[in-house]
């Protein structure tokens, strides 16, 4: 069976241009992780999203590979209506959050550095 | 009990060591008379009403209470323009030069009432020239160090924001305070090692580093922004506990203090003579879909 990706909008989610809290996040998390825990391929748009923080998008979007693959997010989850700051900022997000989840418990970088500093 | 003023107290390592000194002589007073005089006061940067806001809040939460007496009548008249004076018994004045940021203490939730507030505020003063996209990402920055400062800091009395500009001296100042836990004891415990405030405060600069801890990772507002403000050739300051650094352009400055401030202040000072024109593509990928784990 073919299906048409689900598509997401971030504004509605969280009810507002403004997408800077971790609150707000979370609840995008939520309903990100049960689409995707339903099998569906996901389109998250972000049109009308005005402001954007990491901390919002690592809530959101960066815990996901708490759950799923990145094999699996790679051919499921699509975004689209980005800025171009906005697309920067994710990028970011994705990067830090495989650094974090491939090594939490020692997601230490430099550690040694400021040991010695320290 | 009676504190004296210095003459001055300027975003300058003299007036942080002030600060840091003044809220650890408070701290453990409970249910006591405090009466700051500030008879010789001569100069009080007004965006320095942020922290010394903070530590008279959290002295008055303490049962104690607090009075201000023989201030000088223009620095009276610069802190009712801000809208401190008004929580220590005073009352406001009219900003006719538009110069001030006002004094807000926001409470751990109010992440978008913030970016109303840097909005209303900063924005619309005499920041450097930015392309919108440029604006955009600069205000996402400051967010994010609101941000942290909600999320690492546990502080229990919100963040506390002030701002100024200082015309003559071609500067925009933005301070934000958390009477919280302090960069020294969240990256401690995060790298569960002690290490001096100073090294938890360059470590949190570093790229990506965050305590943010759990399934979320942290900001990077804290790194941008000091990139921004040495490319303005502005001044990044942070004082944590007894950690007090200073960027100034390129330029970095460290000082232990004799005394350690209960939480973190982070001032922004951006230099209002720069005639770098901060530009940035601003095109939106309308329709155009790209896979976030690509």
């Amino acid at each position: 069976m073919n299906q048409q990706p689900f598509s997401i909008s971030v504004y509605e989610v969280v009810g507002d241009s403004i997408c800077v809290s971790q609150a707000d996040g979370l609840r995008l998390f939520e309903v990100l992780k049960a689409a995707l825990d339903e099998g569906c391929e996901v389109v998250l748009s972000f049109a009308g999203v005005e402001s954007l923080t990491t901390s919002f998008l690592t809530a959101a979007v960066g815990q996901l590979l708490l759950h799923f693959s990145e094999d699996d997010l790679k051919n499921r989850l699509r975004a689209r209506d980005l800025k171009k700051l906005h697309t920067e900022l994710l990028g970011e997000v994705v990067k830090r959050s495989r650094l974090y989840y491939a090594d939490r418990e020692g997601y230490t970088l430099g550690r040694e550095r400021v040991l010695e500093a320290a | 009990m009676q504190i004296s003023f210095p003459r001055e107290v300027r975003c300058n390592l003299a007036g942080y060591s002030w600060l840091a000194r003044t809220g650890a002589q408070l701290e453990p007073l409970r249910r006591e008379e405090i009466r700051f005089c500030g008879r010789g006061l001569s100069w009080f940067d007004a965006n320095l009403c942020g922290p010394f806001g903070a530590i008279l809040t959290a002295c008055k939460l303490r049962l104690n209470t607090v009075s201000l007496d023989e201030i000088p009548a223009p620095i009276i008249q610069a802190w009712g323009q801000n809208g401190f004076y008004r929580h220590f018994g005073g009352a406001d004045f009219v900003d006719h030069f538009d110069t001030t940021i006002g004094y807000r203490r926001f409470t751990l939730d109010e992440d978008k009432t913030f970016v109303r507030y840097l909005r209303g505020e900063l924005m619309e003063k005499e920041l450097p020239t930015m392309s919108r996209s440029a604006k955009a990402r600069f205000e996402s920055n400051v967010q994010e160090v609101f941000t942290n400062a909600v999320h690492h800091s546990f502080s229990v009395h919100g963040v506390f924001s002030c701002g100024q500009h200082f015309p003559h001296k071609n500067r925009l100042d933005l301070t934000l305070t958390d009477l919280g836990v302090g960069f020294g004891f969240r990256v401690s415990e995060f790298l569960n090692a002690p290490i001096s405030s100073l090294a938890a405060i360059e470590w949190a600069l570093e790229q990506g580093h965050t305590t943010r801890v759990g399934n979320i990772a942290g900001g990077l507002g804290l790194k941008r922004l000091a990139q921004f403000l040495a490319q303005n050739e502005g001044h990044l300051q942070i004082l944590s506990g007894d950690g007090f650094y200073q960027q100034h352009g390129g330029k970095i400055s460290r000082q232990t203090l004799r005394h350690s401030f209960g939480g973190s202040v982070v001032n922004l000072s951006f230099n209002t003579l720069d005639a770098t024109f901060y530009s940035e593509d601003d095109e939106t990928s309308a329709g155009e879909e790209i896979a976030i784990f690509g």
